[in-house]
């Protein structure tokens, strides 16, 4: 089966799969298989201009019977239109707002749903403009030449069973990140060089400008860029955590620890209660500092740059309470992309298109307080996704969640990975997260 | 770092303080009732010193009932900016600390001064309105004969805002360090509004008091808005308080500032940005 074409972990068409469940859902209609969907008329992104005018998304492909699988568009001003013809284009403002949006085709005689969603909001950083270019093109050719075909629960369930044999593979603390293990090396890794999207090089330890993405400008990075990693590579963005330690109240909670989680892929880190993965999060996020070690995100030291890191990474700790419970759901992301410096014009829409994708498109209007924990859980999770962060911390992102809401989870953390990302994940369990695993790492326990 | 990226930092900051205090803003208008009893809070003192005045007035010390009348209004009026002001990012920083949403804040791309900022931009904007807001409840009740100099009265309030928002955040660093401390600034700005003649002239005081009195930024303010107001001084002529509150401000904001600073970071160490 030509399906075992893998975007990053993830199979397209559980990500079609998926995201056709959204649709669905979206529509108030009964869900069906695919093979029985009725020839739609497609739905634009609520983001684009054209849907609030009330017209169809056909403007996106401006009458093509090819599909329109991914368009990159950069909406110059909310009121811009997303049709091919601008599709990228540059924007004068320090933000630059672009929506990498996949939309349905009108001409699905083949009854395929599709890949229809929002992914990254990128920036004018030029490397993730290439990232997300690159991107879409893999996506682009990994799309099924036929329908999509639905995997049968069996089927499905024996490739789980094989893909979690296949990818686990523990790593003991100290012996470095699991780099290219599981059955998708990240390029990224295998780099030996602190590779940049221009070409050049960077010496370790040397500075250099710098793009900051809530910033908008240059600066001069001072953080140590790391020499090489345990197993001789060099990563320049991402995760790259060297030996680090931390004590709470006289005891120690976390490390030595060695830990890689390279941009473009999704990094799971396994271990017991207690054996410090929300504490390494923690560190990550710069809301706790370490004894000892070293630490890069994104090429940044927490300890020395923390407001650069902090503009880089979103982060959603298993903390239901970190929500102002009398708000709305949609009022606290909206209040939260303006403090990530959110352009004010779009964060209402951002914040819908989060909560949409998140499945709580229907719950968007309604007071924390009357959310179930498993939706507190999800509006947690979208919030970190407000503002394009190029590195995403998530902590127990499926704990108390149903079947469909995993589904949605798992693709949006993929979905961002495909973006360039780097998603960390920590979970007791690797469970579902090795569906979109590019590498398990396993924490193991103080008391081991 | 570049004056560019000052700018954009600087705007990511406004940004940041106007989100949490719109955040503030919507939560207090969530609870209705409770918003709008805050609101008249005052406005019961301002009519109950109404008849206060009618009893104590005509003496030596506090003049015609309308003088005292005058006098306390005004100062109810100070005492409400200064006591929500110095008591905010307190509180602010412990119902943050306790509601869970303080590690969250602490994960945003903005500076300790725009936390600072957005835990004190609310308070101070609802405490001017009520302090405004008991100075019109007043009028008809015969806060009469008042001159108003508009500058010198608006430079005062900005100076006080500036001064006690520097004591505020103080307060919030002790409670980030300490995960207490709210208590504590409000005990020292009750003591100080009751030595500083918020409700009566301190040469009522005793001697030692009333010198010692003069270490208290709300005495000074006092002396200057009530100038402003009611005598209709200017600038000049109360350039001495506004140099004070001035001075004690350059001092106190940038000491809350690093106070702050060094409470976040001693967070980050202990871990105590998640707890409470």
């Amino acid at each position: 089966m030509v399906w075992d074409r893998r975007i990053g972990g993830r199979r397209p068409d559980r990500i079609a799969e998926a995201i056709g469940r959204i649709d669905e859902r979206n529509s108030s209609s009964p869900p069906r298989p695919a093979s029985m969907e009725p020839r739609r008329e497609p739905v634009c992104h609520p983001s684009c201009p054209a849907t609030s005018r009330g017209q169809s998304s056909a403007h996106h492909i401006a009458g093509s019977s090819t599909p329109c699988f991914l368009i990159l568009f950069i909406a110059a001003s909310p009121r811009s239109s997303c049709s091919p013809s601008r599709s990228i284009r540059t924007h004068r403002s320090n933000w630059r707002w672009r929506m990498t949006e996949a939309c349905q085709s009108s001409s699905s005689e083949r009854g395929a749903p599709g890949y229809r969603f929002v992914t990254a909001i990128g920036s004018s950083n030029p490397s993730r403009r290439a990232r997300s270019t690159a991107i879409a093109k893999i996506t682009d050719e990994s799309r099924p030449p036929e329908k999509n075909t639905m995997q049968g629960g069996d089927l499905s369930a024996a490739r789980t069973a094989s893909s979690i044999a296949a990818r686990i593979e523990p790593v003991t603390l100290g012996q470095g990140g699991a780099e290219g293990s599981g059955p998708k090396s990240v390029a990224t890794l295998s780099s030996s060089a602190v590779g940049r999207s221009d070409g050049a090089i960077d010496s370790p330890g040397s500075t250099r400008r710098t793009y900051h993405p809530a910033l908008g400008c240059a600066k001069v990075r001072n953080a140590v860029l790391p020499a090489t990693s345990a197993t001789g590579s060099t990563v320049s963005t991402g995760v790259v955590v060297r030996s680090v330690i931390k004590s709470l109240g006289g005891s120690r909670v976390l490390g030595p620890v060695d830990f890689d989680a390279p941009a473009g892929a999704v990094s799971v880190l396994v271990g017991s209660n207690g054996a410090g993965k929300t504490t390494l999060l923690r560190i990550l996020s710069t809301t706790l500092t370490r004894d000892g070690g070293d630490v890069w995100v994104d090429g940044f030291d927490p300890s020395v740059n923390s407001l650069e890191v902090r503009s880089r990474v979103g982060v959603a700790l298993v903390n239901e309470r970190s929500l102002w419970w009398r708000l709305t759901a949609l009022q606290n992301l909206v209040l939260f992309a303006g403090m990530r410096g959110v352009p004010r014009s779009v964060r209402v829409t951002e914040s819908r298109a989060l909560l949409a994708e998140v499945q709580l498109a229907g719950k968007a209007d309604r007071p924390v307080s009357t959310l179930s924990a498993g939706q507190r859980q999800r509006v947690v999770l979208a919030r970190a996704l407000l503002g394009q962060p190029s590195v995403l911390l998530i902590d127990e992102p499926l704990r108390g969640l149903d079947r469909s809401s995993i589904d949605a989870v798992l693709g949006a953390l993929q979905l961002r990975a495909e973006a360039g990302a780097c998603v960390v994940v920590a979970a007791p369990l690797a469970d579902e997260l090795v569906e979109i695993a590019a590498s398990v790492q396993r924490l193991a326990s103080q008391a081991d | 770092m570049s004056a560019r990226c000052l700018r954009a930092q600087l705007r990511v900051d406004t940004s940041a303080v106007l989100a949490m205090a719109m955040a503030d803003l919507k939560v207090a208008l969530s609870y209705r009732t409770g918003f709008i009893l805050s609101q008249v809070g005052p406005i019961r003192l301002v009519v109950l010193f109404y008849f206060v005045s009618r009893v104590v007035g005509d003496s030596d010390t506090v003049g015609s009932p309308e003088e005292y009348f005058r006098f306390a209004v005004l100062g109810i009026a100070l005492a409400t900016v200064v006591e929500q002001t110095a008591a905010a990012a307190a509180q602010q920083a412990r119902t943050a600390q306790v509601q869970g949403t303080l590690e969250a804040l602490a994960t945003q791309p903005v500076s300790a001064g725009a936390l600072a900022g957005g835990w004190l931009a609310f308070p101070i904007l609802d405490s001017i309105f009520r302090a405004v807001l008991t100075v019109a409840v007043a009028l008809p009740l015969g806060f009469v004969g008042a001159s108003p100099n508009w500058p010198a009265t608006i430079i005062v309030i900005i100076l006080t805002a500036i001064v006690f928002a520097g004591v505020g955040i103080l307060g919030g660093a002790l409670v980030l360090a300490f995960q207490q401390g709210a208590s504590s600034i409000e005990l020292i700005v009750l003591v100080m509004s009751v030595v500083s003649g918020t409700l009566f002239p301190v040469s009522v005081l005793p001697h030692w008091l009333e010198v010692a009195s003069e270490a208290s930024p709300m005495r000074h303010a006092l002396d200057a808005m009530r100038a402003a107001v009611i005598d209709g001084s200017s600038v000049s002529q109360i350039a001495d308080q506004i140099l004070i509150l001035g001075v004690t401000g350059a001092v106190v904001v940038p000491l809350g500032y690093l106070a702050l600073s060094a409470s976040l970071s001693h967070a980050r160490k202990t871990g105590r940005l998640g707890t409470f």
